[in-house]
């Protein structure tokens, strides 16, 4: 915890939990053992030192958006995101400049000066009970022997009005002095010292201490001190029979007055009349707590752990209009994928939300996002940005193409296809002359969750779709040549996610445009194999047939051996090889020659190193070629 | 039939029409035509009848209420087309938790009465105590699975919640039918009944 917001978002996450755990625990009061009903403050300690928000989730409540809702509302900021780094106040990184650093500042002084005054009442004890008288005679060695348990240093000291057990690295057992004390007293106390509950108390002190001016926090922690003694109460009375469990609640009932304080790194009998008359109650239920209890104990711990420490994530915006919790919303519903922050991204774009541009945008544009939002109250961030909204054809999606990794970001090119031509354009109505918009972006990591950013204006083509590759739409270009030809596999993988909207009365479905922070791509490769002819004009009557086999490899690799094209056709393996034979004709010179295409679904959309490819001439192999990624590999056509 | 005789069988026999409307559901458009509060409400009542035999089934009066109150109200917003699990996970951990209570406790005590009214040399409490304990487990997995983050959202984490949903069932009608084999003992132990 290194702010103020770091601290309010874990001490709200613990009395989200703090208050189920009342709730269950109000309602097994009677019927669970105090061995259960301590352990299940196991549940909150988990929960506390847990940081807050840890990889985006949350536990019961979505608290983040809250808090970032709030903090937006009253600093006026949006490119914040609050991330417990540890469950601890840390020093700040800065001087208090604003009344929220104050305010941490002053969260900070409160658990400085409570965690003195526990330390300094510790202290005020020890040197009290080194004053003490020891204590040498056999009442202590009796009950220890009698019951199996182990013993400490015992003083008596003036003025105490019961025993307690002080210390856990050195335990010390105070006796009042110039009263005996029962025996049941003291096999409590041992109880305390064999089971070490002083520890129990020091840690619950701790948390008291880290979250002092959480009134939840602190209730808990004191019914968390009540359940332990009710727990060694539990553990006396499986210890005594009959009339001496009568007594031992006498006992209890004769402390019901006293007053009591409890100081951290001790354990005693006595803790205030309130808590004493429960004990009491819970004596009284000792028979009739029902037995045999263990197996739905512990499934009830698991049911309560598993979902609090798994957590839940945000997976969708609030979308209530407001510009605090909308903006906090969309923050806090983080992409924790790559595909997912482009599928939000292409959304977004589509169906121009700013609640969902700001879902994956940074934290550096959060406020512009916000400021636009606020200007009209509605999203108008598309209006300024694209001006190909109103043209979106939503019934195709979108297509990533391209995507390369690029020291831990990725990049690729968002596809949309438009309805129809852009305006000065014409459109023959064929659908694989298409126009479509391209924006390359950027993916990348940043406070925990996957961000967008585009790296250049989205621009306008017509689609080519022919047999193979897109020759419209973004590819990579492999090439080698020879003194007369020049050899080009064309490599194009589209990224795509595969979610459409329930059928409609007719059975229709389109795609849905709730962004998926957590998508993950599916994959559609092509290929397509060109050749140009760049020799004499002189030398072309030479040809009649060329062909070219090809298949993917890595350098320092055994290049692979290539089938070779049969007479006039041309096919494509599932492995990636790839081959084509056509007959030269008079027309076929004009252009580049068309040799083969093709591709399948779900191959990896890793873009291979290299191409070998072996050259057919007149249905001769006439060379082998290295087919490379053109300089610019990813550039589009 | 004497009057404890008589609230005994009738007690056990709501027992068990109480599993049956618990776990058979059907259904008319989105509204259950065999309502899980009504099986809750048996039992509450089933809860009065065996009271003097087991006092520890007083401790689940409350919780009797509490499920039936919430299976009512999601009943009722059933006719709505809403679902009131989901809408507030700390509120399915808690009926989560007072379900596992409720059944483990309530099939222990009807397994207690089992072994008291049984004739000699059955084993019809084991067989409650069997039962109780594979419904209660797999009903904790089938509560944590659900409960969890992202739901049922793979293949394998529904089917694992199809297995626990079907073997929780089959245990719940073991229990159903043991129960109303527990009414033919007590009867047929009576025999002025």
């Amino acid at each position: 915890m290194r702010d103020i917001w770091d601290f309010l978002l874990q001490t709200l996450t613990a009395s989200g939990v703090a208050l189920l755990l009342i709730a269950v625990k109000v309602m097994l009061r009677d019927k669970l053992s105090p061995r259960w009903q301590f352990a299940s403050w196991g549940v909150l300690a988990l929960v506390l030192l847990m940081p807050a928000g840890i990889m985006g989730h949350y536990c019961l409540i979505n608290w983040p958006l809250w808090v970032e809702a709030l903090r937006s509302a009253l600093t006026g900021k949006f490119g914040a995101m609050t991330r417990v780094s540890a469950p601890i106040p840390l020093p700040p990184l800065r001087l208090p400049v604003s009344l929220w650093d104050w305010l941490y500042i002053a969260y900070l002084a409160g658990v400085a000066a409570l965690a003195v005054k526990y330390i300094l009442s510790y202290v005020r004890l020890r040197l009290a009970l080194k004053n003490g008288r020891p204590v040498t005679g056999t009442q202590i060695e009796a009950v220890a022997d009698n019951y199996g348990l182990p013993i400490c240093k015992a003083v008596e000291v003036e003025g105490l009005q019961t025993a307690f057990v002080c210390g856990i690295l050195r335990p010390v057992l105070a006796l009042p002095a110039g009263r005996k004390t029962d025996d049941k007293v003291i096999l409590h106390e041992l109880l305390h010292l064999k089971y070490r509950d002083a520890a129990w108390g020091l840690a619950i002190a701790f948390f008291k201490c880290l979250h002092w001016c959480n009134p939840l926090i602190r209730l808990c922690a004191n019914m968390a001190g009540n359940d332990l003694e009710a727990l060694c109460d539990q553990r006396v009375l499986e210890r005594l029979e009959g009339e001496e469990r009568r007594d031992y609640g006498r006992i209890l009932l004769g402390m019901a007055d006293e007053k009591y304080a409890r100081v951290p790194g001790t354990s005693s009998m006595a803790n205030g009349s309130r808590n004493i008359r429960r004990r009491i109650e819970a004596i009284v239920r000792f028979k009739l707590y029902p037995t045999g209890m263990r197996l739905v104990s512990v499934c009830i711990l698991l049911v309560l752990v598993c979902p609090i420490l798994a957590g839940s994530r945000a997976r969708t915006t609030a979308d209530i209009g407001n510009v605090y919790i909308d903006m906090a919303s969309a923050r806090t519903t983080r992409c924790v994928t790559f595909a997912g922050a482009f599928d939000t991204y292409a959304k977004a774009v589509i169906t121009g939300r700013s609640d969902y541009r700001a879902m994956c945008a940074p934290l550096s544009e959060q406020d512009a996002l916000a400021e636009s939002w606020s200007e009209d109250g509605n999203r108008s961030w598309f209006d300024a940005n694209l001006s190909y909204k109103d043209l979106y054809d939503r019934s195709l999606g979108y297509g990533i193409y391209g995507l390369t990794e690029n020291n831990g970001a990725w990049e690729g090119f968002l596809v949309l296809t438009l309805q129809s031509a852009p305006e000065g354009k014409t459109w023959s109505g064929n659908s694989s002359e298409r126009w479509v918009t391209v924006q390359p972006l950027r993916a990348y990591r940043e406070s925990g969750r996957w961000v967008v950013m585009p790296l250049g204006d989205a621009k306008t083509c017509q689609r080519d779709q022919r047999d193979g590759v897109d020759l419209g739409l973004p590819y990579i270009e492999y090439r080698d040549e020879t003194e007369e030809f020049t050899v080009h596999l064309l490599r194009q993988v589209r990224s795509y996610a595969d979610s459409r909207t329930e059928p409609d009365a007719f059975g229709y479905s389109q795609p849905d445009m709730t962004p998926v922070p957590d998508r993950k791509f599916l994959s559609e490769t092509q290929d397509t194999i060109l050749a140009d002819y760049t020799g004499p004009e002189e030398n072309r009557s030479l040809y009649t047939r060329i062909g070219v086999s090809a298949a993917e490899f890595k350098s320092g690799e055994a290049r692979p051996v290539l089938r070779a094209p049969g007479a006039w056709e041309s096919g494509y393996s599932s492995d990636g090889r790839q081959w084509g034979d056509v007959s030269l004709r008079d027309n076929w010179w004009d252009g580049p020659i068309f040799l083969s295409g093709g591709g399948e679904w779900g191959g990896d959309p890793t873009p291979p190193e290299l191409y070998a490819a072996d050259l057919y001439l007149n249905g001769e192999k006439a060379v082998e070629l290295t087919l490379r990624p053109e300089e610019r590999g990813d550039t589009h056509g | 039939m004497d009057d404890n005789l008589r609230r005994l069988t009738s007690g056990v026999s709501q027992a068990a029409w109480g599993y049956f409307f618990l776990h058979v559901d059907l259904n008319i458009g989105p509204v259950s035509i065999l309502p899980a509060f009504v099986g809750y409400l048996l039992m509450l009542s089933a809860i009065g009848k065996l009271l003097r035999e087991r006092r520890e089934l007083g401790l689940l009066r409350p919780l009797c209420i509490i499920l039936a109150i919430w299976h009512a109200a999601g009943w009722l917003a059933s006719f709505a087309e809403i679902n009131l699990t989901g809408l507030f996970a700390p509120l399915d951990i808690l009926i989560a938790v007072a379900e596992l209570y409720l059944h483990f406790q309530f099939l222990t005590d009807m397994a207690a009465l089992a072994g008291r009214y049984q004739p000699q040399d059955a084993t019809l409490d084991r067989r409650l105590i069997n039962c109780r304990t594979v419904y209660v487990t797999l009903m904790a997995f089938y509560d944590i699975l659900f409960i969890l983050p992202y739901g049922p959202q793979n293949g394998v984490q529904t089917v694992i919640i199809l297995f626990c949903g079907l073997v929780s069932a089959v245990a719940a009608f073991t229990a159903m039918f043991g129960l109303f084999s527990l009414r033919r003992s007590i009867v047929a132990g009576n025999p002025e009944s």
